[in-house]
């Protein structure tokens, strides 16, 4: 293991070396670094190209340059070196910095996408794979080859114009015919039905009660003005939490008598859990991620230790899968601060709390809440355009590697030996199916950071895609080599953990 | 943007490049079916294609992208062929109605803009053809270029091993650690002026053979093991006859599926490149080209934006859909599989 | 029941849900007056206005070489006064708020200026003797660093971005502390009212080089007044780069390094957003709103972004019809003014002895071929429905003098119209072959020019040229290094407003006079016109000037570039301000009230 990581580190050093050394020879031959100024015809030209010049170091051939800039990024491997700038830019300013704050907004859409993506992606996979053939599957694999069909930027307009714009409008004064009310209750529930799956009866009986339900909610929640201050209350994230955790029990351990404990031990700790939010509810207001850490981290240990000690025989399923409720009820929590802090940010943005650009709203001086809330939904479209790719690719791969694991002789087997369908699939399907997902999400990862450029360009983000396309626009390479550095030196990093990974889950495999 | 192409859902494989993995485990799964096919491979080819004639979602596919690139490449005619559109997608013309599109579904008729016109009046649907032929041949070069390099370096990486796969996959390495739409945007910026569109083609395909060369060297180093291999090799083909007339014949179906999604990525590819500014340019079009100058033209010109949108996802919609039919045609392992 | 009963109650409930509610609607109305209208104050306007930039400003002194963008001068018109304040119009008018100044020489041109005695930095410090003389040492490029560049050139010590005019001045003399100073020319300079300006609070760029502040920044005066370069190395190396912003605009310098002079001071920055705040040190007229933000947006996404109100005014570098038509869509919520910019469009033509517009009849007859009308209605006129053909090189349509100049310049209103038959006779009477190839270059990445070659192309085509395209990806490097490999080129100039800039253009051996065009006269008039010191005087001499470059063609103007300036219409103040300064000229006026 250890003979591995030394060798593919050493390595990836030689690769990254090289792919340094290709990037920058075409950085620097994409064009004249000059050309803005040859342009212009006001006072002070000829002083401005002899300014870039002497910053670009134009008057070195490009394989000097090339030095010169791995002389920069040298400084920054040399403990205590001296400065590390990873060079500078066309405007003697160093690059470091602005890569720092750079790689820090990116992070964020990039981490909040591939994440949303992976859940929403598993989940989906998964139900396609156990309902392969359905209108369902088909409908989700037309959805997906769609997906994979979008340019991204195309989308982003669109989705400024009716996510941001339009919806920032309708907020302004939230009201629905009944008509589309109903429509929607039918879309609603014509998806629960497919998901849902059965017979035509089932089927018939769950589009009615899914269309009911959400046509009847909807019409609560407008009329009660909810969409201008919308809350769950202690009361919605009790229910909620409750609702919760007899799914994860019914999903990890069953409602068999021989796991009836954990059931109880969950429905504990989540009542437990909203009791802890409950009174931790003054403290809210002026929260801090500390404050917040320590309360999360309180309710869930709760969550575990009731788990534990109610579980029984079971106990240490019982606690696993109540730490799953515990971090749901923080969720939930977290979910009702944000909405209840939407009214002060609404006002704060003049109204139209849905951003088409930048990535938050300047001199917002919200509390936790309302700076979180600012940053949630300036992050939503973008990480919408960015998950569209990822989504689909991950429900894609799910699918097939469930159906493949599905397929295998050890799952026979286990059916054979009379296990129920819930433990063939969650404990002895799904988990391997896992596998080769994980590789994937770490070969992704580094993708997704590579081709956030065009979202960032359509969503106004100053991330690494603007340093990426503004230094490429003005041929000013050392930006543009700060963006690869990171982008080629995490390529090399989650290919070794995908690897290191994969033997990790799958036994078969053994690192040399 | 990434080497692995994810559209192809073959559960991911680890290759044993630098990693030193074992390669026979993780092949595993892909050994049955490949010696299988490689047994019988004249009735296997007639099932390889009855399946895809049987695969729905691929011939609809097949038909519209039939469709438009007969639509594109009849319309304006292509060189000096002349098209039965008799309008130049150069010429302006007077603004007719704003340049509206005069295109009607019922009754059905053309007009004389079905499109509506650009800004100095040109004729959109010449134009939008014009985009799509360019668009296609981009996407094809990617496709051929790609294919063909990857092929023959993935080819002879699994096949001769040693220094000769060491340095081969080092090179893949190098450029796979650059991401695509980086290298493709810098290519694009040196390559848009040179040779057009068909420079721009061919050099996106010199830097998008990466996924493809893992792929056939995966399946190289696979069957280089087999029987059959050994049985040719004794009777003393040589390498390039072992390599091109009984190796690569067995993994066509990888190379087909993967190049047909290598043309889908390249059109998406070609777009994005436009929207941020480094990929065809004036005056030369393409699609990509189109949406980007009209893009602020949502609003109050929405045709300009949307007929290029369509032309795109349709084209790439198709493309996706045949691979997928291929990919079951070629490898119909997941059709038994019933949960 | 059976499934078939289960299924027809089921639409039955529907469908008499859809009856019974169909033309109802659920929720609006409502309690949103304390969700929408602010803090339920009295106040009449908002306390902010933002402002789309494209790009990110990326320093404070926006005098050095290497931030000379005018998104830093969108945000120093509010931040920085001047002595004047040039108009739309391109007039000048005194800044009284800053202070006063007279001419009182002609010969030699001198210039007496006052502070006034109420100025100061925003951190009380009084504007006075040593922001001027500062701002002297920087301009005038008389302090080498004892450097000299690649090409051999002494380097000054300051890497300002021109030393035009200032170069001209003597230095003014004076002690620390004193509130007026004098400007002494040694020779005559056109421009010299727009010279009062650019003053960096020289206390801060003292302090930071090392020198004493006491006494009125006594120690900068002394070392300027003794050229003592030691001591100013620091003081300029702070004045280069010490003023400069990390790139995007992550956080603003420490405060007290960016002190303002004007209605505003800089308050905040995160993320390429600036945030500046009224300056309670201010001496003039009272900001009219409390805070300014300058928020950073792509052009393409402006038009959402105005719509969406996360700005409230912008002014776009590259406005297009596509951008007016989205502006107008919008309706009442929307102000825009467009107009014509001091940026113009031409042809320039290679004249040079091998070019094939050495003969003068050859570019008269490509002057009366090019679609000039035409281009105007489908390049400017879209946007700026008054657009007209410029006929003029040196006054813009947006300079008030322009109207009467161009009356008296009779050769300049002779291509008016298309005339192919004259263009043909001109060919056939300078014998050249027809057709006659010309090689039209222009910017590859502009979709605009390629457009306008190809009207070109037609309508010359049928003259007797043979118009060939040649996009080029980097252009001007063609234009100044590549003689010969072009014939005709298609770009745009933006002019400053002043009368000296654009010497370089037209003059014998100009570089910028890339066709090589070469005219005794107009090298005579240009060496009057840039030492004329009353712009009453540069009047005739332009107009001069003008009838050579038509009378003996130079090129081929075609349009002032439209302009645009667009605002919520919440806000009231904005217009649109063709010159350099952009539409914040007047930001301190704007209120915006609260609907």
């Amino acid at each position: 293991m250890r003979v591995f990581i030394v060798r593919r580190v050493v390595v990836s050093f030689f690769i990254v070396l090289a792919s340094t050394a290709l990037m920058y020879v075409l950085v620097a031959l994409s064009g004249n670094p000059l050309q803005d100024l040859l342009e212009n015809n006001s006072p002070g030209r000829e002083a401005r190209i002899a300014a870039r010049t002497q910053a670009l170091n134009l008057d070195v051939p490009i394989p000097g340059r090339y030095l010169l800039w791995l002389q920069d990024v040298g400084q920054c491997l040399v403990p205590g070196g001296a400065q590390c700038t990873l060079g500078l830019d066309r405007q003697n300013r160093a690059v470091l910095p602005q890569l720092e704050v750079a790689i820090g907004s990116t992070l964020r859409l990039v981490i909040a996408a591939t994440v949303l993506a992976l859940l929403l992606g598993v989940v989906t996979g998964v139900v396609t794979a156990l309902r392969q053939y359905s209108s369902f599957d088909y409908g989700v694999t037309f959805v997906a080859f769609l997906c994979f069909s979008l340019p991204v930027f195309w989308v982003s307009t669109l989705l400024k114009q009716y996510i941001a714009i339009d919806l920032n409008t309708w907020l302004r004064d939230p009201e629905m015919t009944y008509a589309s009310i109903v429509l929607i209750g039918l879309v609603v529930g014509a998806l629960w039905a497919v998901v849902i799956g059965g017979d035509r009866r089932r089927r018939l009986v769950v589009l009615a009660v899914a269309t009911l339900a959400t046509a009847g909610t909807l019409t609560v929640l407008l009329n009660s003005g909810w969409f201008q201050r919308p809350t769950f209350g202690i009361l919605g994230v009790g229910v909620v939490s409750l609702v919760a955790a007899f799914l994860w029990s019914a999903l990890f351990a069953g409602l068999r008598p021989r796991t009836r404990r954990v059931l109880y031990a969950n429905l504990a700790a989540a009542l437990a859990g909203t009791v802890l939010v409950a009174v931790a509810q003054p403290f809210m207001a002026d929260m801090s991620w500390l404050t917040f850490a320590v309360l999360a981290v309180l309710v869930v240990a709760v969550a575990v230790a009731i788990g534990w000690a109610l579980g029984g025989h079971t106990r240490r399923l019982s606690a696993q899968i109540a730490g799953v409720t515990g971090v749901t009820v923080v969720v939930l929590m977290s979910l009702d601060q944000l909405l209840r802090s939407y009214p002060t940010v609404y006002r704060k943005t003049g109204g139209r709390p849905i951003a088409t650009t930048g990535s938050e709203t300047p001199n917002l001086n919200g509390t936790f809440w309302e700076t979180n809330l600012d940053l949630v939904l300036h992050l939503l479209l973008p990480t919408l355009a960015i998950m569209l790719i990822s989504f689909a690719s991950y429900t894609r791969y799910t699918r097939a590697s469930m159906l493949d694991v599905m397929n295998q002789d050890y799952v026979r087997t286990a059916r054979a030996k009379g296990l129920n369908e819930r433990t063939v699939i969650v404990r002895h399907s799904f988990r391997n199916a896992l596998i080769p997902l994980a590789t994937l999400v770490a070969f992704d990862f580094a993708g997704v950071l590579g081709g956030a450029v065009v979202t960032e360009t359509v969503f106004g983000w100053s991330g690494m895609g603007r340093l990426f396309t503004t230094g490429l626009q003005q041929i000013d390479p050392n930006p543009v080599m700060a963006f690869f550095l990171i982008t080629a030196v995490a390529t090399v990093l989650f290919n070794m953990i995908a690897d290191i990974a994969y033997a990790f889950l799958d036994p078969r495999i053994r690192l040399r | 943007m990434n080497d692995r192409d994810p559209r192809s859902t073959e559960a991911p494989r680890i290759e044993s490049d630098m990693a030193g993995l074992v390669a026979a485990d993780t092949d595993v799964l892909e050994a049955a079916p490949t010696a299988q096919r490689s047994v019988a491979a004249r009735s296997s080819a007639q099932t390889i294609l009855l399946r895809f004639l049987r695969h729905r979602a691929a011939m609809s596919g097949l038909v519209v992208l039939s469709l438009i690139v007969l639509l594109a490449f009849s319309s304006i005619g292509f060189g000096p062929v002349p098209g039965w559109w008799g309008l130049d997608f150069r010429v302006p013309m007077p603004l007719e109605d704003g340049g509206r599109p005069t295109l009607q579904l019922w009754p059905f008729s053309l007009g004389a803009h079905p499109f509506g016109q650009d800004n100095i009046g040109r004729d959109y649907f010449a134009l939008a053809m014009k985009g799509t032929q360019q668009s296609l041949i981009i996407a094809f070069l990617v496709g051929l270029v790609g294919t063909a390099v990857g092929t023959v370096i993935g080819a002879c990486a699994g096949y001769f091993r040693g220094t000769t796969e060491s340095v081969l996959m080092r090179m893949t390495d190098v450029i796979i650690t650059i991401p695509l739409l980086a290298v493709a945007a810098v290519i694009a910026q040196i390559s848009g002026g040179v040779g057009g569109v068909w420079g721009l083609g061919i050099f996106l395909g010199l830097v998008t053979w990466t996924g493809l060369a893992r792929i056939v060297r995966g399946e190289f180093l696979s069957l280089r093991e087999k029987e059959f291999v050994d049985a040719a090799r004794s009777v003393g083909a040589s390498s390039g006859r072992i390599i091109f007339r009984h190796i690569l014949p067995n993994t066509i179906g990888v190379i087909i599926v993967a190049a047909t999604l290598a043309m889908s990525s390249a059109i998406l590819l070609e777009s994005a490149l436009s929207f941020l500014g480094f990929g065809v340019r004036p005056p030369a079009t393409s699609l990509g080209q189109l949406i980007n100058n009209y893009r602020s033209a949502m609003g109050p010109r929405p045709w300009l934006f949307w007929w290029p949108g369509l032309f795109i996802i349709a084209i790439a919609l198709a493309v996706n859909f045949i691979g997928d039919g291929l990919r079951d045609a070629f490898d119909p392992r997941q059709d038994r599989a019933k949960a | 029941m059976t499934i078939r009963r289960r299924y027809a109650a089921v639409s039955a409930v529907a469908a008499g849900a859809l009856l019974l509610t169909g033309c109802g609607s659920a929720g609006g109305g409502g309690d949103d007056e304390d969700a929408g209208a602010g803090e339920a104050t009295a106040e009449e306007f908002a306390d902010t206005i933002t402002i789309g930039i494209e790009q990110t400003p990326d320093a404070y002194n926006s005098n050095t070489a290497d931030a000379n963008s005018v998104y830093n001068t969108y945000v120093n018109n509010i931040t920085q006064s001047d002595f004047v304040k040039v108009q739309p119009d391109g007039t000048v008018e005194p800044n009284e708020a800053l202070g006063t100044y007279e001419k009182t020489s002609d010969d030699p041109l001198t210039v007496e200026y006052t502070f006034a005695d109420d100025a100061v930095w925003s951190d009380g410090t009084p504007i006075d003797f040593d922001d001027a003389l500062l701002a002297w040492a920087a301009y005038s490029g008389t302090h080498p660093s004892g450097e000299t560049d690649a090409d051999g050139n002494p380097v000054d010590l300051f890497n300002a971005a021109s030393t035009n005019g200032w170069a001209e001045v003597e230095m003014p003399e004076g002690e620390a502390g004193d509130k007026s100073f004098t400007m002494v020319f040694k020779n005559p300079y056109a421009d010299w009212e727009v010279l009062g300006a650019g003053f960096m609070p020289a206390h801060i760029a003292a302090e930071q080089g090392g020198l004493s502040v006491e006494d009125d920044g006594a120690a900068l005066v002394d070392a300027i007044t003794n050229n003592d370069t030691a001591a100013l190395t620091p003081v300029a190396e702070f004045w280069n780069t010490g003023w400069a912003y990390q790139a995007n605009l992550p956080e603003l310098p420490d405060p007290a390094l960016i002190p303002s002079s004007g209605p505003y001071k800089l308050d905040n920055a995160s993320n390429g957003t600036l945030t500046l705040v009224r300056n309670d040190q201010w001496f003039g007229e009272e900001a009219k709103t409390e805070t300014i933000v300058f928020k950073t947006v792509d052009a393409n996404e402006m038009v959402q972004a105005l719509q969406n109100g996360e700005i409230d005014q912008f002014d776009p570098s590259n406005a297009t019809k596509d951008m007016l038509d989205q502006l107008e869509a919008l309706g009442d919520t929307v102000e825009v003014e467009t107009g014509e910019s001091l940026t113009f469009s031409h042809i320039d033509l290679d004249t040079s002895a091998t070019g094939v517009f050495n003969d003068q009849r050859v570019r008269q007859a490509f002057a009366k071929c090019v679609p000039r009308e035409e281009l105007v209605d489908k390049f400017a006129r879209p946007v700026y429905p008054e657009a007209q053909v410029l006929k003029l090189h040196e006054i813009l349509p947006a300079q008030a003098e322009y109207e009467e100049a161009v009356t008296q310049v009779p050769s300049a209103n002779e291509y008016d119209e298309v005339d192919l038959e004259g263009a043909k006779a001109l060919l056939a009477e300078a014998g050249v072959t027809t057709p006659l190839t010309v090689r039209f270059t222009f910017s590859e990445q502009s979709s605009l020019r390629a457009d306008q070659v190809a009207l070109v192309k037609a309508s010359c085509d049928q003259a007797g040229f043979n118009i060939e395209a040649k996009p080029d990806p980097d252009v001007f490097t063609s234009l100044a290094s590549a003689p010969g490999t072009w014939d005709a080129a298609v770009f745009g100039w933006a002019g400053s407003g002043l009368i000296a800039s654009g010497q370089s253009i037209y003059i014998t051996g100009g570089n910028q006079n890339y066709g090589k065009y070469t005219n005794p006269e107009v090298d005579r008039i240009w060496g009057e016109l840039v030492q004329v010191t009353d712009p009453a005087d540069a009047l005739p001499l332009q107009i001069e000037l003008e009838e050579q470059l038509w009378s003996n063609l130079y090129n081929v103007t075609l349009y002032a570039n439209p302009g645009m300036s667009a605002w919520s219409s919440s806000l009231e103040g904005p217009v649109y301000n063709p010159t350099q300064y952009g539409g914040t000229w007047n930001a301190e006026t704007w209120t915006k009230s609260l609907s």
